[in-house]
């Protein structure tokens, strides 16, 4: 009885997995009919659509090989592959074509990809639901959302970003792309124009420098800059949007008005106040956001001297610098995984302090990665005083010649730019800044070069006799 | 010879970068030699316990980075040693010709008490192959004009001569830890770990 409740309490889920999982298959078998067919039209509208790379000129008498009429087949995917790779070895480096053949035969290979696991479908009968499609560069995959707490869960309710609609979890299954988090109906999947994100900015390699660049509603034909829908201020349903990221117009169902911190404000004015950004906009601005591209102290020197907290941050990465070159070579240390164990996957923090991530930046203006910073300079340097090994490699100031060992991260202390050698800070302004050192390098380049001179005077005598003992020892041993 | 405090006698191997500091400390230690060549980063150690004037003392080897780019780090490990043995490369003149800058900056780092007769030992290695520049006479001269260093001519691929080498550059360090303790009973050594070697700042300098 008691079970038979149950599975009556249990019904609307069931259904409502039912009806996921069959409008899943029936989509798949739909794909399945039509395997060869499906993936030839997908790949034919991927080449007219990416407006970001239309195929280079050079490449057009190449076209017939590389991309397929409706009647595309395995072999011939292989063999446009092949053909693929080889034009991508002939090709220049940098070059444009080369970028294109790239892409297009990672592209080719995902297609490969799914024609062969339609046919593992066809062959087995059994319904792949984590068969990747591929789309202008997304890699889409089923969006299953983290169902744990199913009041949440219903809460939540997830847009297309293809036709800005709502998704009907119950109903509608949804692609979400792996790189950039495009999350698209399954119906909408095929008409999906966005370049993905990931791809822009793997091109780009660097967030967009310039704040807000903008060419106006007329330099863009009036026209959406994805979609190319015609924009009018009069009515609200296409009012054109600015991307303040990307400095271009769009229409609302590409602008979703959010708010997001823009990189070249920060980099320029260290502004951190959000701004409204297009839906490409943000998915690049967040996948730009935890990696470590910016050279902050060559794009805006002005910054570290009006920025207290950002000198603190480089003094205190540059002392970390120091401190990992004795971690490096301390066995110890690497035992116990210290440098990983507190940066984790935050290690350029201590590789330079010349570059920093966006994420980075912002922690910087809210005084986190300074305490932060502080907590691993604690760990370290409670680690290398405490070591015998780190310890045995310290420096002793040669000027006063004390016992006492220093460190260059130490507060008193400075460093000679040329030898690296340390010395206290009292020690070498007594000297006027004179490193020792450096003096006796020179001294002993000066010798050398006198030596080299005097011997050049003395002629082919001495070097006729040295190499005659050369050779002596070479008999006796 | 009456029981002592100190029975550990520290020695620096210096020298340019694969003149073969390591390969000496390895085949002296492990009797393993490897073709391979592995540049060492900073400064590692190896100890072996030795049998000196009928006295069992361990000897605690550091080899030490020659290339430039690994000397990164200090070399507060100099201070407190008792004896250096200046490595160079008989197939490599200019190996030799640093060894000057090498004892001048090892005597400024040790600061030991008389740096006129600190002990040194000078190893030509890699005799072993055929393509010899160094005489061995001018070596000979070179070690004269310092203070009559004893110098050995070395293979470590072959183990020639290495633990003679090694045998001398124990009984030698024993004697200067030996004067050492003439001149002071307690020899001050340098303590890495001890806390007022911590620089608080710039004050603690004693000079």
């Amino acid at each position: 009885m008691s079970s038979w409740r149950e599975s009556i309490t249990n019904l609307p889920t069931a259904v409502a997995q039912f009806v996921n999982e069959s409008t899943s298959t029936a989509s798949s078998y739909l794909n399945l009919s039509h395997s060869s067919s499906t993936v030839s039209e997908e790949s034919a509208p991927q080449h007219t659509d990416y407006k970001a790379l239309p195929i280079p000129a050079s490449l057009v008498k190449e076209q017939w090989r590389l991309i397929f009429t409706s009647d595309a087949n395995s072999q011939d995917l292989q063999a446009a592959i092949a053909h693929c790779r080889d034009l991508v070895l002939l090709s220049d480096e940098c070059s444009e074509e080369r970028r294109w053949l790239v892409r297009h035969l990672v592209d080719l290979r995902y297609s490969l990809q799914e024609l062969e696991e339609a046919q593992a479908v066809a062959n087995t009968d059994v319904v792949v639901l984590n068969a990747i499609k591929s789309v202008v560069g997304h890699h889409f995959v089923p969006h299953h959302p983290n169902t744990r707490n199913r009041l949440q869960a219903a809460a939540k309710r997830y847009y297309c970003d293809h036709c800005a609609g709502i998704i009907w979890r119950v109903v509608q299954a949804a692609y979400i792309c792996s790189d950039c988090s495009y999350l698209v109906h399954q119906k909408c999947i095929d008409s999906v124009q966005r370049v993905c994100a990931h791809v822009l900015a793997s091109d780009r390699q660097y967030p967009i420098a310039d704040i807000c660049p903008e060419i106006g509603l007329a330099a863009q034909r009036y026209k959406c800059a994805e979609c190319s829908t015609l924009l009018n201020f009069k009515n609200s349903w296409i009012e054109p949007r600015l991307c303040d990221y990307r400095g271009l117009y769009y229409c609302p169902s590409c602008h979703w008005n959010d708010s997001f911190i823009v990189p070249a404000r920060i980099v320029h004015n260290w502004d951190f106040t959000p701004r409204k950004v297009s839906r490409t906009g943000l998915q690049e601005i967040q996948l730009f956001l935890d990696k470590p591209l910016i050279r902050l102290e060559e794009e805006n020197p002005k910054l570290f001297v009006f920025l207290e907290k950002l000198c603190t941050v480089k003094k205190l990465r540059q002392n970390l610098v120091h401190m990992r070159h004795y971690l490096a070579a301390c066995k110890d240390a690497a035992e116990q995984k210290l440098v990983d164990q507190q940066l984790g996957r935050r290690r350029h923090l201590a590789q330079s302090n010349e570059f920093y991530s966006i994420g980075d930046l912002v922690q910087v203006e809210s005084g986190v990665l300074a305490e932060f910073l502080q907590g691993v300079f604690k760990v370290f340097g409670s680690h290398i005083r405490s070591c015998e090994m780190c310890l045995a490699k310290a420096y002793i100031c040669e000027i006063c010649s004390n016992n006492e060992v220093i460190f260059p991260f130490d507060d008193g202390c400075i460093k000679c730019d040329q030898c690296n050698s340390i010395y206290h800070r009292v020690c070498f302004t007594r000297k006027n800044m004179i490193c020792p050192k450096c003096v006796r390098i020179q001294e002993r380049r000066l010798q050398l070069q006198r030596d080299l001179s005097k011997q050049s005077k003395k002629g082919e005598d001495e070097n006729a006799e040295d190499s005659d003992s050369a050779l002596e020892p070479v008999d006796t041993t | 010879m009456a029981t002592r405090k100190k029975s550990l006698l520290k020695v620096i191997i210096l020298g340019d970068s694969s003149v073969g500091k390591t390969s000496l400390m390895n085949q002296y230690v492990n009797k393993r030699f490897s073709n391979q060549y592995k540049a060492t980063i900073g400064a590692d150690f190896c100890t072996k316990e030795v049998v000196v004037n009928d006295r069992v003392v361990t000897m605690q080897i550091w080899d030490t980075a020659g290339q430039e780019r690994f000397q990164s780090l200090g070399v507060a490990f100099y201070r407190g040693a008792d004896c250096c043995v200046l490595v160079y490369d008989v197939t490599a003149p200019n190996s030799f010709k640093n060894l000057d800058s090498w004892r001048d900056e090892f005597l400024i780092q040790a600061s030991p008490r008389d740096p006129e007769h600190f002990p040194f030992v000078v190893l030509g290695n890699k005799v072993d192959l055929d393509n010899r520049q160094v005489s061995t006479r001018r070596a000979q001269q070179w070690c004269q004009s310092k203070n009559d260093i004893p110098y050995y001519e070395t293979s470590a691929k072959e183990g020639i001569n290495v633990e003679m080498a090694f045998q001398t550059i124990a009984k030698n360090a024993l004697e200067q830890e030996a004067e050492a303790e003439l001149i002071n009973d307690f020899p001050d050594q340098l303590r890495l770990n001890s806390e007022n070697n911590r620089p608080s700042n710039a004050d603690n300098c004693q000079c």
